[in-house]
């Protein structure tokens, strides 16, 4: 894995060839609102690793000796990381002193000890370069990164010469199957690499809006539309599957009713009615258009970069509210074709294959799937009672696309957020959108019958939020503790209500040390990644952070279609309560090498 | 994250925003920043997707000195610790390698295919 890392760095630096400098950045310690994201999906992908470790026992492969690989250990203070920086510091300092190409560039790496966030640190780092002396605002930069929002953090650098640099994505033919953005690449230097000039962007966005130059009470300036256009792609999700509210068959964890948005950043979770699927971005941006004459200004803040004006937002989410009964209606509409559709392909593939799923070709994989199952039965020894079971089709088995409360593998899923009872609502004489909101808070908070949805905390929540994100991208980090203290966004026509009243204070706060935020973010299964010590903490009973590592998770699943996109719903820390945990044990009690993780980070090393 | 599909959105919203680098047209790049993680993502499918394969570290050091079994022409006597310290078990490095590390001073890098 190390050689894949070396030979990827190599192929990416002699294609680039950059003149100046080159940054590297892994991953440190991330603030407080990221890490709850960060702790569902390393959640997520321990209980998809059990399920694969048991789907493979049942095919009868055997398991292969030693310690399989955990993703999970790709988080700051692990020994894996350690060894991998070391392995890194080792690999450019032989690269410099070999290979006359790197000698022409300054080399900064950023270990996984400097807290935050790789690409945040590359953002500190740009915004310090601009402010010593001598900085030539003509350089070109590159930045090489899977995720979307790198896009947004380029177009905030506002620099003329930024590009971003990632592999090719291949589209999915048809219009809902857009690619993850962390795909699976088995050799990676094999596939292309593209450039996303982020500088044509700037231009592109310049174009399509100087039109409204003259309409404006105020002087155009591309700069703020760029600001604001980053502003509200923030509020956009991805709802992964817009036509099709029922989940796959194949999902590992017991889901529940909630409804689940992929987020435009890490922190929020977007509002419920805005899905890129659905095209909300296209109508925000021409609202945005529409309203823009009026507002009196921008919507990013009139005080400089990372501040944004409430007021002249809530106008535009007035206007995003007023429409999420059309949004909803379709939705409902799609769903209810849907599943007539699959009801109709199903009732017509039955005959041939058995009732497989929705997705699947009629009668292919799922028998094919029974056959194997006996047959790595019979091979471990197993009876051929038990055999017969594990190939036996069920011919009272209910089709998932008809009653998707039952499945075959048993898992139960509730009606979801668009099931037909509430697709009841949008028609005439229904409760209306009035109704929908209401059950979706009640479902989504957990809330009693009657009992009124917290929107005032919701709303300075989210408002908080936005001022932190923008803040985060903009300027750095506003406070390393504060966090998005619910897994939902409210309705957009809920936050519009009053957000122009509202302020935000933040508490700077102190980052997590390596070995909490480890502690923070995995899940039990990978208690071997921390110092002996910590490890009861997650796995005893009565440890006094046991309520925060549920034997069942909870995955919040409608919408999902990979694994590592549903929300988990877990209960959040308490941060006191953990960092007093983590102090109650010694520091006599740890080794020398897990002693120089201990600290709180170091700056950065410049090679 | 961010949304996956944005990416799409964006590209084919602004159909010329994107650049095959293959054809070898990368622009002068004065600052290249690398968000690792990205990298090691990347780089560890494959060794973590298949339940069946185990990737050992000593298996994964030897692959690096083999498939990359450049031996140290170039080195300067500083990286020598860091080398003796990281991988001691190629022996065909060391033997290699050990003209240039008795001596101290700067050696140029040789004319090596990979420099050309």
């Amino acid at each position: 894995m190390m050689s894949k890392v070396f030979a990827y760095l190599d192929h990416i630096f002699r294609m680039v060839r950059p003149r100046r400098l080159l940054y590297m950045a892994i991953d440190g310690v991330a603030p407080r609102a990221k890490m709850n994201q960060q702790r569902s999906r390393r959640f997520r992908s321990a209980l998809e690793a059990e399920k694969l470790k048991a789907e493979a026992a049942a095919k009868g492969e055997p398991e292969a000796e030693g310690e399989p690989f955990d993703s999970n250990c790709i988080t700051p203070g692990t020994p894996f990381m350690q060894r991998l920086s070391a392995h890194l510091k080792f690999y450019v300092q032989k690269k410099q002193t070999e290979d006359p190409l790197w000698q022409k560039a300054t080399v900064i790496l950023s270990g996984h000890e400097v807290r935050g966030e790789g690409e945040h640190k590359i953002m500190e780092h740009i915004r310090w370069a601009r402010g010593e002396p001598g900085w030539d605002s003509n350089q070109t930069h590159c930045l090489y990164g899977l995720d979307a929002d790198l896009i947004m953090l380029a177009l905030v650098t506002h620099e003329p010469h930024f590009c971003l640099l990632r592999e090719v994505v291949k589209f999915g033919a048809g219009s809902n199957s857009g690619q993850p953005s962390r795909e699976t690449l088995t050799n990676p230097t094999d596939d292309g690499f593209l450039l996303l000039h982020v500088g044509l962007l700037r231009e592109y966005l310049d174009a399509e809006f100087k039109s409204i130059a003259p309409d404006l009470p105020f002087r155009y300036d591309c700069e703020r539309v760029v600001d604001d256009f980053v502003l509200l792609s923030m509020l956009v999700g991805e709802y992964l599957f817009p036509n099709n509210h029922i989940p796959p068959t194949d999902c590992p964890y017991k889901t529940d009713t909630f409804l689940f948005l992929q987020s435009g950043n890490d922190f929020l979770p977007p509002l419920p009615t805005l899905d890129i699927g659905e095209g909300a971005l296209n109508v925000l941006f021409s609202t945005y258009r529409e309203l823009l004459p009026t507002l009196g200004g921008y919507v990013s803040g009139d005080d400089g970069g990372g501040t944004f004006n409430p007021q002249r937002l809530e106008k535009i989410l007035d206007v995003m509210g007023e429409m999420e009964a059309k949004v909803l209606s379709d939705r409902a509409g799609d769903a209810a074709a849907n599943e007539e559709r699959q009801q109709r392909k199903a009732s017509g593939g039955r005959g041939v294959g058995g009732g497989g799923g929705g997705g699947k070709p009629p009668g292919s994989a799922p028998k094919d799937d029974r056959f194997k199952k006996a047959m790595a039965a019979l091979a471990n020894g197993a009876g051929v009672d038990d055999a017969v079971a594990a190939a036996k089709l069920k011919p009272d088995e209910p089709l998932q696309a008809t009653t998707p409360k039952e499945h075959s593998d048993g898992i139960e899923h509730d009606p979801t957020m668009m099931s037909a009872a509430k697709r009841e609502m949008f028609e005439e004489g229904g409760a209306g959108v009035e109704g929908w909101k209401e059950m979706y808070y009640r479902e989504k908070l957990g809330l009693k019958v009657g009992q009124p949805p917290p929107l005032a905390e919701l709303r300075q929540a989210y408002f908080e939020g936005l001022s932190w994100v923008l803040q985060y991208y903009y300027r750095g980090v506003a406070s390393w503790t504060w966090f998005y203290p619910f897994h939902y966004a409210p309705m957009a026509s809920d936050l519009a209500k009053g957000l122009g009243a509202l302020t935000a204070q933040f508490a700077y706060g102190v980052p997590f040390r390596p070995f909490e935020q480890l502690l923070a973010v995995q899940p039990p299964q990978s208690a071997a990644l921390l110092p002996e010590p910590f490890r009861w903490l997650m796995s005893a009973p009565h440890s006094p952070l046991a309520p925060f590592f549920p034997a069942e998770l909870k995955v919040d699943f409608e919408g999902k279609r990979n694994d590592w996109e549903g929300v988990v719903l877990l209960p959040f820390l308490d941060e006191d309560l953990l960092k007093s945990c983590i102090n109650s044990v010694p520091l006599s009690k740890l080794t020398d090498g897990q002693g120089t993780c201990w600290g709180f980070p170091k700056s950065n090393t410049t090679v | 994250m961010g949304v996956p599909k944005f990416f799409r959105w964006i590209s084919e919203r602004y159909p010329l925003l994107n650049h095959s680098c293959d054809s070898g047209s990368v622009p002068i790049i004065d600052n290249l920043y690398l968000d690792m993680n990205g990298v090691i993502h990347n780089c560890s499918h494959g060794a973590g997707t298949d339940v069946n394969t185990r990737m050992t570290e000593d298996e994964v050091r030897r692959r690096v000195w083999m498939d990359r079994g450049k031996p140290f022409r170039g080195a300067r006597p500083f990286s020598k610790s860091c080398f003796l310290e990281e991988i001691p078990q190629d022996p065909s490095c060391l033997v290699v390698d050990r003209p240039s590390r008795l001596t101290f001073g700067y050696h140029p890098p040789q004319n090596h295919p990979e420099h050309r």
